[in-house]
């Protein structure tokens, strides 16, 4: 993993990722997609935590400018960059949308 | 349209004629006369021969870098059409798939596939070299297929 940016690609290491939405917020493209849901915890303390749950973590490929915004925004080091580029698409620029697997594909498969 | 670059290459000993549309003001059209560059420098490794210009009569892959604006629209159509049947299309960089950093903009397609069917999607903001080759290998998987 390597936090300096560079002409591959950006991958995801869900279990870092607390869904709170800075990358999104600041994506000059819009073009992170996230959907969570809250889940109470119960912490053996005098009450219980709420924590998002991430179910959908997505980036349009087909929009990503590879500005490396949300690697640096986020506060977590979930996103970094991979030295692989992004494959192309030959069905649709739909399919460079990358879902949360594929993007943990990503970083589990960094030899950076 | 202000330029048209004629590009030709060979894929791994497959001839596949370029012909790169350049958009006027379109970033990636530099973008891509650069990486075809490199790809020609990277021959050994990559067993892409770029060897030679394809004119527009001669070219089978249309490669549309940059922003395609709805002024731009017809052009591109245009150029399409003049290539005729079995002419496939490249889409180059952010821009020519979904609009880019455009996208939201009223006055820029949202992809070159509202107006010509794509083969193959090239990602990048502009892309890498690298990934004008991944792109190249695919589009001769697609090619053959
Ligand atoms: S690299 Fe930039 S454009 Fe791409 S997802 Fe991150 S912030 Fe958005
Ligand atoms: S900034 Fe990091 S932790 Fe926050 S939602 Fe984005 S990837 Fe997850
Ligand atoms: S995709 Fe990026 S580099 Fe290419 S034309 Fe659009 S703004 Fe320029």
């Amino acid at each position: 993993m390597n936090s300096q940016p560079r002409r591959g690609s950006i991958a995801l290491n869900p279990p870092d990722c607390t869904s709170c939405m800075l990358c999104v917020k600041e994506c000059p493209d819009k073009c992170i997609h996230i959907e969570s849901h809250p889940v109470v915890q119960e912490t053996g303390g005098a009450r219980p935590v709420t924590v998002q749950h991430l179910d959908r973590f997505a980036i349009d490929f087909g929009l990503c400018m590879y500005c490396g915004i949300c690697i640096d925004v986020c506060p977590f080091d979930a996103l970094a960059w991979i030295g692989q580029s992004t494959a192309s698409a030959a069905t649709g620029s739909s399919s460079l949308v990358h879902e949360m697997d594929q993007l943990a594909a990503g970083w589990n498969s960094s030899d950076d | 349209m202000q330029d048209t670059t004629p590009v030709a290459v060979v894929v791994d000993g497959q001839p596949v004629q370029l012909w790169a549309v350049e958009a006027g003001l379109a970033c990636c059209g530099v973008e891509y006369a650069a990486a075809t560059t490199l790809v020609g420098q990277l021959q050994a490794q990559t067993s892409i021969d770029l060897d030679a210009f394809a004119t527009s009569d001669s070219a089978n892959v249309l490669v549309v870098s940059g922003t395609v604006t709805t002024a731009l629209a017809p052009y591109v159509v245009a150029l399409y059409q003049r290539m005729g049947p079995g002419a496939r299309v490249m889409s180059f960089g952010a821009c020519a798939a979904t609009g880019g950093p455009y996208w939201d903009s009223y006055a820029v397609v949202d992809g070159v596939d509202r107006l010509v069917p794509v083969d193959v999607y090239v990602p990048g903001c502009p892309p890498s070299p690298e990934a004008l080759i991944d792109g190249l290998r695919t589009l001769l998987l697609d090619v053959r297929a």
